[in-house]
């Protein structure tokens, strides 16, 4: 699943540590979700949503 | 003054790692004593003693017993490391239903295809003896099995975590 969570963290100028706090989960999970090596449950995709206020669907696409 | 520190990833998260790496340490001395065992005929550390008891106490306890508590310590995963705790436990599931099967291909493998008066073949009767031996105890099957399956659990969740870092 490809996502947009890189451009929408440096529009805001966050570090991926600052997003990581944020969104409590750790840095590597950031860097994860960021790379496409991690797709986030749906309650942390939720909770990018919330952050970036933002439907899911305009951060994150299926591939397909 | 500026703060340019960066944020560190809460306390918590940061422990899973460092535990995971340290039963990692832990799980790999106590299957290479498994093994030595097998092949010098010598269990134990090469210690005397209540050095040797100590050594095999925390050999023990982060070898097996820290394996399950990151096993059940979902408070201390995030979701990344949720992600990767599940791939681990799918491939354990696999391997505990491949074991029986490849357990037995093993010891025909074994028995038909080692000379029976070679050394290999007698550090093979050591490891399968005890599975086959009437009367044996039952909980140290079950002790053995908890034990490999906690060695594989952290190689796995290593084994993962390493590759999804390349």
């Amino acid at each position: 699943m490809k996502n947009r969570l890189k451009v929408l963290r440096a529009e805001r100028d966050w570090s991926q540590a600052e997003l990581a706090g944020r969104l409590d989960v750790s840095r590597q999970a950031v860097n994860a979700i960021e790379t496409g090596k991690h797709d986030p449950s749906l309650p942390l995709a939720f909770r990018i949503a919330r952050l970036f206020e933002m439907p899911i669907e305009e951060i994150f696409h299926d591939e397909s | 003054m500026a703060d340019n520190t960066e944020p560190k990833d809460p306390l918590r998260y940061r422990a899973y790692y460092w535990l995971l790496n340290l039963s990692f340490v832990f799980a790999l001395i106590g299957l290479a004593e498994h093994i030595t065992s097998f092949i010098i005929d010598k269990s134990g550390f090469g210690l005397e003693g209540s050095a040797n008891l100590i050594a095999q106490i925390i050999v023990n306890i982060f070898g097996y017993f820290l394996p399950f508590f990151l096993m059940v310590a979902k408070f201390m995963r995030d979701d990344y490391m949720e992600g990767l705790w599940k791939r681990t436990v799918v491939v354990l599931a696999y391997a505990v239903a491949i074991s029986p099967m490849v357990f037995v291909l093993i010891a025909w493998g074994c028995e038909l295809g080692l000379p029976h008066d070679s050394a290999a073949y007698s550090i093979w009767r050591k490891f399968y003896e005890p599975f086959i031996t009437p009367g044996q105890r039952g909980d140290v099957i079950v002790s053995v099995a908890w034990k490999d399956y906690m060695w594989l659990f952290v190689f796995i969740f290593q084994f993962l975590r390493w590759r999804a870092s390349r």
